[in-house]
């Protein structure tokens, strides 16, 4: 299991990661929340070697990594934001280019290619050039690419970031069937709907966790109330009115037409309010994510 | 019209906003104007010439005052009168040690005093076409000025002179294996600059650091597909040179290709060493440019004979990998000289070489964070 204790980075004047202490349960997916910025990216370069953190430790096993980061390399896949394999290789020649820089055996790596073509849906499209797939058959390129050298340790950042909402279903579908193989998985993502599909999440905002733990148990034990209105009037008007409240503890967000409202003394606030429709709600990843954010942004202000 | 102007609001943005393509840009031209403007010059003020004085007389003695008592011509090999051996000074002609023979006949003295004719002869490398050319004229400028010391002998002294390793001083016979030095250097460095950035720049190179491969192989998997491409753009040029231009190729080609090698692995070290100081491909490509074919064309004596060079930039010369190839693909093809003619040059290029490919190992190794 890798833990990462106290992980501070600055990047010259950014502070990109603040005391990040988090560790990846064995054989379950953790989901690395947060907006772009958020450090996402910095914490798998930082586990991979890629760069060097400022202080803190890293930890595989108990053992502390300090210089031979192959410890980890050798057992995890990393799938980088971009498309990072080579887009003049055909689909297959890139497949073998990572097996053979990983050391897979030829014949198992043979076997598990087909496989993994066949799986991922790219068996017509070996002998295609990786420049020309789209921004879905990419991503699932990427990751076969990881999986040949079958890692323990799966490292995805923004996986699904400017992919066809079909491809991220279908993308997501693999994802399950490695769980199912008991891989350890760190997916980052920006989209909190995603997250869904994680058994852990972080949430993580400029650098620092504002929240995290078991995804069922945050929502079992949520701090708040939370109530979907669909206003009568002007949406903005709503905003205004609820603003002018500045009750402790109350929050609200937009949601397509929807005003999400989130509260933690029940709906009083919501008295007089000129709405076509208000109903309490299950609170998703999305608004639990906003209210820890919120509090996250008084506190910064001193509230 | 009205959209010119946020079309060059947003040019000049791009422009300052890049810095380091911005100072490439700005330092080639400030680079040359300070090169052409004081540091080079198309007169020749170390000619090396080798003398065989057979004549020994005090009248010899005067000729040979004059070529040497002056800035441009400096004497290299044994004192006067004791090596008479023409041979000796041809293959200090070959190694290029000296530019040129000045062979006084015996009975010099003798038919001066007659007033016979006498010929004074003259033996020039002609691998340089220009310096060749700069040598002949002033060859006929001292002779005159020694002629001009006696009354009614004008017509008496004749300069006989032979040109050797490029006798029709062919000026492509001096550019094209010239020619082979600068592109040899500017496209490996090139190759290799452009790879690597190109693989930062997509985090492919991510991708290769965190697999078990080692960073030596890496670099010696990327040399080798590049040392093929540069043997192949060296023979299509030497293929051109001989059969388009018709330059005979006098040396051992297998000699050839071997410091080839060499120079080759200079290039793409330099290349990788750029590479990984530059941010993007763009840079990269810049800086290697401007690294190699500047400095190439400018300060190995490809075009102006470092002797005419000033003094800083004749010691900058020595730090060019093209100084010490040019001289031994001139060597080899217009010469056909073998390695104990430029051994010192092949030496100092094989060092060069060996250093650099120590400094790209080095550089990059600190590129990849983890240990390799």
């Amino acid at each position: 299991m890798i833990r990462l204790d106290n992980i501070s980075k600055a990047y010259e004047a950014v502070q990109a990661l603040s005391d990040i202490s988090i560790s990846f349960p064995r054989s379950k997916t953790t989901i690395i929340a947060g907006a772009d910025g958020a450090g996402k990216s910095t914490i798998f370069r930082i586990i991979l070697g890629l760069e060097k953190a400022d202080s803190g430790k890293i930890y595989i096993n108990e053992d502390e990594v300090r210089k031979d980061f192959s410890k980890i390399t050798r057992i995890s896949g990393f799938m980088p934001e971009r498309f990072s394999l080579y887009t003049d290789l055909t689909v297959e020649e890139n497949l073998d280019f990572f097996a053979d820089i990983n050391n897979v055996p030829f014949k198992r790596r043979e076997s598990l290619k087909i496989r993994l073509l066949e799986n991922t849906g790219m068996i017509n499209f070996r002998n295609r050039r990786a420049g020309a797939l789209s921004g879905g058959m990419k991503q699932k390129l990427s990751l076969s690419s990881i999986l040949l050298s079958s890692p323990e340790l799966i490292f995805l950042d923004e996986p699904t970031t400017g992919v066809d909402p079909l491809s991220r279903i279908e993308f997501f579908r693999i994802i399950d069937m490695l769980k199912e193989e008991g891989k350890t998985i760190v997916i980052s993502t920006p989209y909190l709907d995603e997250a869904e599909n994680g058994d852990h999440i972080i949430f993580l905002k400029n650098g620092r966790i504002i929240k995290k733990g078991d995804i069922a148990e945050l929502k079992r034990n949520v701090p708040f109330r939370l109530w979907r209105i669909l206003p009568k009037g002007n949406i903005f008007e709503l905003i205004k009115k609820l603003k002018g409240k500045n009750s402790e503890g109350e929050n609200f967000f937009i949601k397509g037409k929807y005003l999400n409202f989130i509260g933690k003394h029940g709906d009083g606030a919501l008295d007089h309010i000129d709405a076509i429709e208000i109903s309490e709600q299950k609170p998703a990843l999305e608004d639990i994510y906003m209210y820890y954010e919120s509090e996250e942004v008084k506190g910064d202000a001193g509230l | 019209m009205k959209g010119i102007k946020p079309i060059t609001r947003k040019e000049l943005h791009h422009i300052l906003r890049d810095p380091k393509s911005l100072i490439i840009i700005f330092m080639m031209p400030v680079f040359m104007v300070f090169i052409y403007g004081y540091a080079i010059s198309f007169d020749l003020n170390n000619i090396n010439i080798g003398i065989v004085d057979n004549s020994g007389s005090d009248l010899s003695a005067k000729l040979v005052g004059k070529f040497l008592n002056n800035k441009y011509f400096t004497l290299v090999g044994p004192q006067i009168n004791e090596d008479r051996s023409i041979e000796a000074y041809e293959r200090r002609l070959k190694s290029g040690e000296i530019d040129e023979i000045m062979i006084i006949p015996h009975d010099f003295s003798k038919k001066i005093k007659n007033r016979i004719p006498v010929d004074i002869g003259f033996v020039i490398d002609g691998s340089d076409s220009n310096t060749a050319n700069i040598i002949y004229q002033y060859n006929e400028m001292i002779l005159f000025s020694f002629i001009g010391e006696f009354q009614n002998i004008e017509d008496i002294l004749q300069i006989k002179t032979k040109i050797y390793f490029n006798p029709e001083l062919k000026s492509t016979y001096f550019f094209i294996p010239g020619i082979i030095a600068v592109l040899l250097l500017m496209v490996s460095a090139l190759l290799t600059s452009l790879s690597i950035s190109r693989e930062k720049e997509t985090g492919s190179i991510d991708l290769i650091f965190i697999s078990p491969i080692k960073s030596y192989e890496i670099i010696i998997g990327k040399t080798i597909a590049y040392i093929f491409v540069a043997f192949a753009v060296e023979s299509i040029i030497l293929l051109l040179a001989r059969f388009w231009f018709g330059i005979p190729i006098e040396g051992n080609l297998i000699v050839l290709f071997a410091f080839s090698l060499i120079y080759i692995f200079t290039g793409l070290s330099l290349g990788i060493v750029i590479s990984i100081a530059a941010p993007d491909q763009k840079t990269s490509m810049l800086g290697t440019l401007l690294i190699t074919i500047l400095p190439s064309i400018m300060l190995s004596g490809f075009i102006f004979p470092i002797t005419s060079l000033g003094e800083v930039l004749r010691w900058t010369s020595n730090i060019i990998p093209a100084t010490y190839f040019l001289k031994i693909i001139r060597s080899v093809v217009l010469k056909g000289a073998s390695i104990s003619d430029f051994l010192v040059d092949g030496l100092i290029l094989t060092l060069m070489s060996i250093v650099l490919i120590f400094i790209a190992v080095k550089k990059f190794s600190k590129l990849r964070k983890i240990a390799g």
